[in-house]
């Protein structure tokens, strides 16, 4: 287990000796990292001593932190407009439990005071050790997982030697108000010191990362003398998130912070202004909401939008300003955190960014709060501080290393496949070159079935002389380790892997018959897992049937059972079958509906329907008034003198309140109405209603 | 004094007028009634304004104000924003808010020191009301409220919260607010302070239905009262010494 013994300035790494105490032999990275166990200690906070409990029934107290007793009324009035009391006043109103100003100093999103909820802070994957730090109290793990945890943390682990030159504990705490345990109480162990890896410059120089520590150091008194016309050295950092925008440049100190002298956060210059941008409640970006939902035309909606090119613009003029790019320009690190493309895009995305492309430009390794200057000051203090660390003694790692031999070839008789697969020797990867590696899986990738089968003989050939007993499968199973930006670090695959997520049956084929071993894992999956779809799937089956069960542990493959030509046959002779019937139905249905069709034009005739079920006085009425009987043309159809008759015959038959259709007398209080004619049943309502069209 | 008075048969004038010390804004109604009771009682220390705030009645909800600033919702004409300028004293600033919770007067409480407003009031209008109003601002509620505007009344001298405002409640806020506070009703049991009641320094009105215990509550602890003890000691006996002599 290793904790934090101490936190301290990193200005203070060269006068207080430190610096001179870590071992500069010892490679960074791996090593020290592997014994890194407990990586929350870097988020070791101070406990802040809490507020007695006692509460005085004075009224300078607050009732919604449910704390505290004021010393004046002016303490109260500041408490009352802290964030922490705002958080507690809305936690109050969901009457939710007060949180303690620790636990509030912990939560990163205080957004959610102002009423934006919205937090769109996704971190740089490689960037977000919090998230990974929660997840890693299992320390009983083996420690390799531990190794591939603290791998991708943020910062570089000096180790100092045990007898190294500790600052007295006491002297740190001093520097930066923190409070270690004291390492004095404890039998004397193995000590690194964590420093931020942004701090230090990218493009590796040739100097050794020690040097590039001592680079950061404070100049010594020697050269400060001099050092009064070399120009100040300066950190710039900029934050943009949630309509947010804060940017300052802070001078680093060029003596040694002590305890009379403390680590000065005045910054050179700031800025930091706010629009409203975020949509309350619901969360996220105008934008992003109008790209993906169209737009909202609420009032709202438009301020927001308004204000979001509002904020771009100023954002870019604070940034284009003369003063600012002069700060950017000769700051020695510039350090950003801009959340979602939106938020970069507004940064980075115009002609002639200032912070485009600049090679001091870096991200913030850990979570931010909303801009503000006291924030920007929080991570100016955070990003200068470096902590000293116990770590564990170093465990001897892994079982003795084996030769440097390939011995993962499948000796195809042999059982234990899969135990052989578990041990891939790790040696593999230094027998093919990256650049090869990379054409193999492209070739896999792309379903390059001969370009890879013969790329492969080729670097065996070239490989032979070297190792006599390389095999081709041996070099068909080396794992490939993956490259990509978003996997880490350690994550390899396999050539069969990429064929069958790529679905390439052929390459498949070729690879499984030059002994490809489908157990092999590669994130947990077998190839045969990642088969996107059946022909891929039925390339593992059938290889399964043709190459016995013996072969290989298809269970662990998790490959279904296997598929025999016979199967196969039975399959598609099943499926074309089905076909047949599907395609019969289709037809029959099809058939249906045109004899419906017919019969339903049959039915209906030319005439309107009312005309066959009239009551016999209405056709003897229609005889009469009209010169056919029967089949009664539609009123558009009928002349107009017809038409005029007609009408002169209904305008009677109204007057006398008869039946307009039928003229049939119309009992008391039940007539149907229509249009202010009258009529003595529906179907005279009906049928007049087709005749006036 | 604290005065009664009703607007078109509602107790709530606090919805329809809005009285500071150095103006009072009352809604332009179908009866001159309502004005006359406001021109009577404070006409002659500061003016009485006839308003529409977005062509509505509801002056005293939509707007807020102290003697420094008024500060009115984004859906003000500019026409009602210039007639406000014509209207009030030049050292009263007028300010147009662009803010979600446009009822200002219900999700702003302030005398001319300080002001509580809603919790999710936006920062920017938190400031604009800093600076226009020249108050210290809380983000507060009352009684587990969040419109501290509807349910309290405040004036530089005391205030007047919801009737489940608790006692600690209560001492919090009036060490806050520097103030004495007290629990009440106005309109016959109404814990709508805001709107039943309108107060300033030195007049307050109330809704007709206010019964005469919580009128004399509203006196006592707005110092409006002409009939408490003082009163009698002083200001009666002269009158009386006076018709006697």
């Amino acid at each position: 287990m290793s904790h934090t013994v101490a936190s301290l300035s990193l200005f203070v790494l060269g006068s207080s000796g430190l610096l001179g105490s870590i071992s500069s032999s010892v490679t960074v990275d791996a090593s020290v990292e592997a014994t890194l166990a407990n990586s929350d200690s870097i988020e070791d906070r101070t406990p802040i001593p809490t507020p007695s409990e006692t509460r005085e029934s004075s009224a300078l107290s607050c009732s919604a932190c449910g704390v505290l007793s004021f010393e004046t009324v002016a303490d109260q009035r500041v408490h009352f407009k802290s964030d922490w009391h705002r958080f507690n006043v809305k936690r109050r109103l969901k009457s939710l439990q007060a949180v303690s100003e620790e636990v509030f100093d912990d939560l990163s999103d205080v957004s959610s005071i102002e009423g934006s909820d919205s937090s769109d802070n996704e971190e740089d994957e490689g960037d977000d050790f919090t998230a990974k730090d929660a997840g890693q109290h299992g320390r009983d793990k083996s420690h390799k997982m531990m190794a591939d945890i603290t791998k991708s943390r943020p910062v570089f682990a000096f180790p100092i030697s045990a007898d190294g030159v500790l600052p007295s504990s006491s002297k740190a705490t001093d520097v930066t108000g923190a409070t270690g345990p004291n390492p004095t109480d404890k039998p004397q162990r193995d000590r690194a010191v964590l420093v931020y890896k942004c701090l230090f410059e990218y493009p590796a120089p040739t100097q050794t990362l020690v040097e590039r520590l001592a680079a950061l150091q404070p100049p010594s008194k020697a050269i400060n003398v001099s050092a009064i016309a070399t120009p100040q050295r300066t950190w710039t950092i900029v934050l943009l998130s949630s309509g947010h925008f804060a940017i300052a440049t802070f001078q680093l100190p060029t003596t040694p912070p002590s305890p009379s002298n403390p680590l000065s956060t005045k910054p050179v210059l700031s800025k930091s202004f706010h629009r409203y941008t975020t949509r309350r409640k619901q969360g996220g970006s105008q934008s992003t909401m109008d790209s993906s939902k169209g737009n909202a035309n609420s009032a709202g909606a438009g301020l927001r939008r308004y204000n979001e090119k509002a904020l771009m613009e100023e954002v870019r003029g604070a940034l284009e300003s003369a003063e600012w790019k002069k700060l950017i320009a000769n700051s020695e690190r510039v350090f950003y955190h801009a959340a979602g493309r939106g938020n970069r895009q507004v940064i980075f995305g115009y002609e002639g960014a200032v912070l485009k492309e600049l090679p001091t430009l870096r991200t913030l390794p850990f979570p931010t709060k909303r801009p503000t200057l006291t924030e920007l000051q929080r991570i100016f203090r955070e990003i200068s501080t470096v902590r000293v660390v116990e770590v564990e003694p170093a465990k001897p790692t892994s079982p003795s290393v084996a030769p440097l031999t390939p011995n993962g070839a499948p000796k195809n008789a042999s059982p234990d496949k899969s135990q052989e697969a578990a041990q891939a020797p790790e040696q593999e990867k230094t027998l093919i070159d990256p650049v090869t590696q990379a054409k193999l899986l492209d070739f896999a990738s792309r379903g390059k079935t001969p370009l890879l089968t013969t790329t492969l003989s080729t670097l065996l050939d070239r490989l032979l002389p070297v190792h006599s007993d390389l095999t081709l499968s041996a070099l068909v199973n080396s794992p490939f380790k993956i490259d990509s930006p978003s996997s880490s670090s350690n994550a390899t695959t396999t050539l069969l892997h990429t064929s069958s997520k790529a679905a390439h049956p052929d390459t498949v084929t070729a690879l499984l018959d030059l002994g490809a071993n489908p157990t092999k894992l590669s994130r947990g999956k077998t190839p045969y897992e990642l088969a996107p779809d059946r022909p891929t799937r039925d390339v593992f089956r059938r290889f399964r049937a043709r190459a016995g069960e013996p072969a290989w542990d298809w269970r662990a493959a998790r490959v279904a059972e296997p598929l025999t030509p016979e199967m196969e046959e039975e399959r598609d002779k099943k499926e074309a079958e089905k076909k047949k019937k599907e395609r019969e139905k289709e037809k029959a249905r099809a058939k249906e509906k045109k004899e419906r069709e017919r019969e339903a034009a049959a039915n209906t005739p030319p005439t309107p329907p009312s005309a066959s079920s009239k009551p016999a006085a209405s056709r003897t009425i229609l005889a009469a008034s009209a010169a056919a009987p029967a089949v009664r043309p539609p009123a558009s159809a009928a002349t107009e003198r017809e038409k005029r008759a007609l009408a002169a015959e209904w305008r009677v038959r109204a007057m006398t309140g008869k039946c307009v259709m039928c003229g049939g007398m119309i009992a008391q209080g039940r007539a149907f109405e229509r249009m202010g004619y009258k009529y003595c049943s529906t179907d005279c309502v009906q049928g007049h209603r087709e005749y006036i069209g | 004094m604290a005065v009664r008075a009703q607007f078109e048969n509602s107790n709530d004038i606090g919805v329809f007028a809005s009285l500071t010390n150095a103006y009072c804004l009352v809604a332009i109604g179908g009866s001159e009634n309502f004005y006359s009771a406001f021109e009577g009682e404070v006409g002659d220390a500061i003016p009485v304004v006839h308003a529409s705030i977005g062509g509505t009645r509801i002056v005293g909800r939509l707007t807020v104000g102290n003697r420094n600033g008024l500060l009115v919702p984004n859906t003000t004409t500019d026409q009602e924003l210039q007639h406000l300028r014509n209207s009030l004293p030049d050292k009263v600033a007028i300010q147009r808010i662009e803010e979600r919770l446009s009822a200002l007067g219900n999700v702003v409480a302030c005398n001319d020191y300080v002001a509580l407003v809603h919790p999710d009031i936006d920062r920017e209008t938190e400031e604009i009301i800093a600076d226009v109003l020249q108050v210290e601002v809380f983000r507060q509620t009352i009684a587990g409220n969040v419109l501290v505007g509807s349910y309290c009344a405040l004036s530089n001298r005391g205030g007047l919260v919801h009737p489940r405002t608790s006692i600690a409640d209560q001492d919090e806020l009036s060490s806050l607010l520097q103030i004495p506070l007290v629990a009440g009703t106005v309109n016959r049991g109404s814990p709508n302070i805001g709107g039943g009641l309108v107060v300033n320094d030195f007049a307050a009105f109330a809704g007709v239905d206010t019964t005469s215990t919580e009128l004399s509550v509203i006196e006592s602890i707005f110092k409006l009262q002409q009939a408490g003890p003082s009163y009698v000691v002083n200001d009666l006996r002269n009158q009386l010494i006076d018709s006697m002599t």
